[in-house]
This record gives C-alpha cells, structure tokens and sequence, in this order.
C-alpha cells in the first residue's frame, strides 16, 4: 500500500483549481504524512501519554494540514509547521480527553507513588520507571510539564521547542531545569520514604 | 554531587530518555491517508449535490 494514491480525482478536483497544482498538492501531502507522522504521533503522546488519543490527535493534525493547504506552498519549515499544529491540536485534544476522563488528583498519585516506593529502582524496568515518570509529570506546573514532555520527543530541539511554546529558547532550557529539580526532589522524598 | 544524588539524576535521564520513546501501531500513515481520502471524497460528493 505504501506510495499508493488514495485520494480520488473529484476530491483532489475540490482543493485546488488547477490540474498541476492538484497533482502537487496530492503529493505533497502524502508525502508529508508518510515523512512525519511518526513525529507528529511522539508529539502528540508525549502530551497526551496514550497511544489511541495520540493517533487521533495525528490524524486530525494533517486535517488541519488539508484546512490550510493554502499555506502549504509557503511552508518553509515544514516539520516546524507541522509541530506547531501538533502542539494546538493536542492540547486542544487534553482538554477534550479530561472532560471525559478526569485526571487522578496530585495527592493520590503522590500517595500511590509513596506506597510503590522507589528503593527498588535497580529491579524496575524502564517501563515503570517512565510509568512512575508520568505520576510526577503529571503534578508540575502546566509551563513546566508541557515544555518538559516536548523536550522527550527526540525530533525536537530546544530552539524548535522554543518556535512551538512561543518563548525565548532560554526561558525553555529555564524551564527544563527548574522541572528537573522538582523531579529529582520528589524522587529524593519519595526514596527516603520507602528507604524509612 | 552525592551518590544518591547521582543515582536520582541517573533515574532521571533513564526515565526521561524513554518517555516519549514510542511507536504508533504499525500502519498509522495509510490510517491517516485513508482518512483525508475519505474526508476529501465526502467533501467533493457533497459539493456535486
């Protein structure tokens, strides 16, 4: 199926005005989901932490892409372009995802993570330990947490997260020290805890 | 910096460096091409009505 031409002539024929630019566009499209959907799918889990939301949140990404493909042909960074309607699509998808499944309270996860304990960190495997991740993740600031996940989507540079948030890239390497040093204290309490 | 500190920042980075260290199911961009396919076919139907 791969490189196979799905869309169908009448569909293309209400894009674009013309043949040439049709053929273009179809391409080009394609093109760019078989290129970046991947990164757009870590982009958007990073947020959303779960695969079936981050592959709805993908597809509806390259909708968008079809709503503005009169933008497409002055695109000049196309994966910048493409992060940034990821980013808008997925936070508009968290809030969706939180109406219907409202998030576990900071104080319950803290608990949960107490009573899991973390002095058995040599025994536990990167899945949990980025299970364990997420409960912490999930309690810093919104600025925090969010510049936090973008910088685990290995695509992404400080200076491409810097374009995605808005902010100076300085303010994103601020941030991502401050969230580190929340993390590593409440790894540090929670160690102690179950270490008695 | 000490050991425990060292070993909470290795923690860290260990967690961190697979928090996002995930692949779609396989198939998601013919999932995806299907669908603007389809969205763009409705469109055009609707359009010739």
């Amino acid at each position: 199926m791969a490189g196979m031409a799905i869309f169908s002539k009448s569909a293309i024929e209400m894009m674009v005005k013309t043949e040439e630019t049709t053929g273009d566009l179809h391409q080009a499209v394609e093109a760019m989901v078989r290129e970046h959907s991947r990164f757009v799918f870590r982009l958007a889990y990073s947020i959303l932490r779960n695969h079936s939301d981050a592959e709805d949140a993908a597809q509806e990404v390259f909708i968008r892409v079809l709503k503005n493909k009169d933008k497409l042909a002055d695109v000049r960074e196309q994966k910048l372009w493409l992060a940034k309607i990821a980013w808008r699509v997925t936070l508009d998808w968290k809030k969706s995802v939180q109406k219907r499944r409202p998030a576990e309270g900071s104080e319950l996860i803290l608990e949960g993570l107490s009573a899991r304990g973390l002095n058995a960190e040599q025994s536990m495997s990167q899945q949990q330990m980025v299970a364990l991740l997420e409960k912490m993740v999930a309690t810093l600031p919104s600025d925090l947490r969010e510049t936090l996940a973008l910088s685990t989507v290995q695509e992404l540079n400080s200076a491409e997260i810097a374009e995605v948030l808005g902010i100076p890239e300085g303010s994103v390497r601020g941030r991502l020290m401050r969230a580190r040093t929340i993390l590593k204290q409440k790894m540090s309490v929670a160690m102690g805890e179950s270490n008695g | 910096m000490d050991r425990d500190e060292k070993r909470i920042d290795e923690l860290l980075d260990a967690g961190l460096a697979g928090y996002s260290d995930v692949e779609p199911r396989g198939g998601l961009e013919d999932r995806i091409i299907a669908r603007l396919g389809a969205r763009l076919s409705r469109s055009a139907n609707e359009a010739e009505e």
